[in-house]
């Protein structure tokens, strides 16, 4: 086995295990007081009174450090050193996007209307990016 | 700091991200809009799931049932007399579908190609997310202790898995031979 065979499965094998464990964890270190909304109360369809600020401030951090590791996995599965540069990018922009949208969206909450803010929080909090970066670049590999 | 011969090499996948964010718009918007038609009751596909499910649940052998939520949307899942779980909106795995077929349109150069793939893998997807609703039921009423490790932990991550492998069979093989 080569180091770099290495580094490609066993690095972002490792990483992926890692975004798994956030998950796990998500209520103890990334509870945005939405958690328990989407799992228990939101038929009753009103929200919580939140702050929007803990939403904002733990749904970033959760992006960004989810970003890191997707980046970090997508560039040892692909081995191309510019891909760094382009997916900080990409994620600078999806994450501007995913947050003014779901700044609106909390500022102008109806009840009942919990379906889209769930489809915007889970831009955010789930490594949505990665999931689609992965075949899309599998498949520019491949052209090439 | 953004150099344009990444932009170069990169604007295919970029268009591809945009146009995904444009499909994943369109069809959760035509889903908003199909769910604001139940607004007084519980929508039919989640009816739909649960009869499908109690189905399952009779075919194994295990009697199960299901009775409306009391003042709410959704289903009540009762196994062998016992209440296990509600089945409400966000178990019919919509939200997979959708963005299961937003990735394929906007990625995909053939519509009919598309069209059929999206149709065949939303069958396959939605059969999988059916097994996981018994597979948790039944989880539930035996092993209650492992249910949040199972819904919250196991299944996610088996449902996504299957649904980046059906992307990478369509960009692989599906989506090959045109350019």
């Amino acid at each position: 086995m080569t180091m770099k065979f290495k580094f490609k499965y066993f690095g972002s094998g490792l990483l992926l295990l890692l975004l798994v464990l956030i998950r796990f964890y998500e209520k103890r270190f990334f509870n945005d007081g939405l958690i328990d909304f989407f799992q228990h109360d939101y038929l009753t369809r009103d929200l919580p009174h939140l702050s929007l600020w803990q939403i904002i401030v733990t749904d970033s951090l959760r992006y960004w450090l989810q970003s890191v590791i997707s980046i970090g996995i997508l560039y040892l599965y692909f081995s191309r050193k510019e891909l760094i540069e382009f997916l900080s990018f990409v994620y600078v922009l999806v994450y501007i996007t995913a947050v003014a949208v779901l700044v609106y969206l909390l500022n102008n909450y109806e009840s009942g209307q919990y379906i889209a803010l769930f489809y915007v929080r889970r831009v955010l909090i789930q490594p949505v990016l990665l999931f689609i970066m992965f075949p899309a670049l599998l498949y520019q590999q491949k052209r090439k | 700091m953004f150099r344009s011969s990444l932009f170069q090499t990169y604007k295919p996948v970029l268009v591809f991200i945009v146009k995904f964010g444009g499909f994943y718009m369109i069809f959760s918007g035509i889903y908003f809009w199909y769910l604001s038609l139940y607004t007084a009751q519980t929508d039919p596909l989640t009816l739909w799931v649960g009869k499908i499910v109690t189905k399952l649940f009779d075919l194994s052998g295990i009697q199960a049932e299901t009775l409306p939520l009391f003042n709410e949307h959704g289903l009540k899942l009762i196994v062998e007399g016992n209440y296990v779980a509600r089945i409400v909106e966000g178990c019919t795995a919509m939200s997979v579908l959708i963005m299961f077929a937003a990735f394929v349109f906007a990625f995909g150069h053939s519509f009919q190609k598309n069209l059929i793939f999206v149709l065949g893998g939303s069958i396959l997807l939605f059969g999988f997310n059916i097994l996981r609703i018994v597979l948790l039921g039944y989880i539930m009423y035996v092993f209650p202790e492992y249910q949040d490790m199972a819904h919250r932990l196991v299944f996610p991550a088996l449902i996504y898995g299957f649904l980046i492998l059906l992307w990478v069979v369509f960009v692989l093989k599906i989506n090959d031979d045109e350019v």
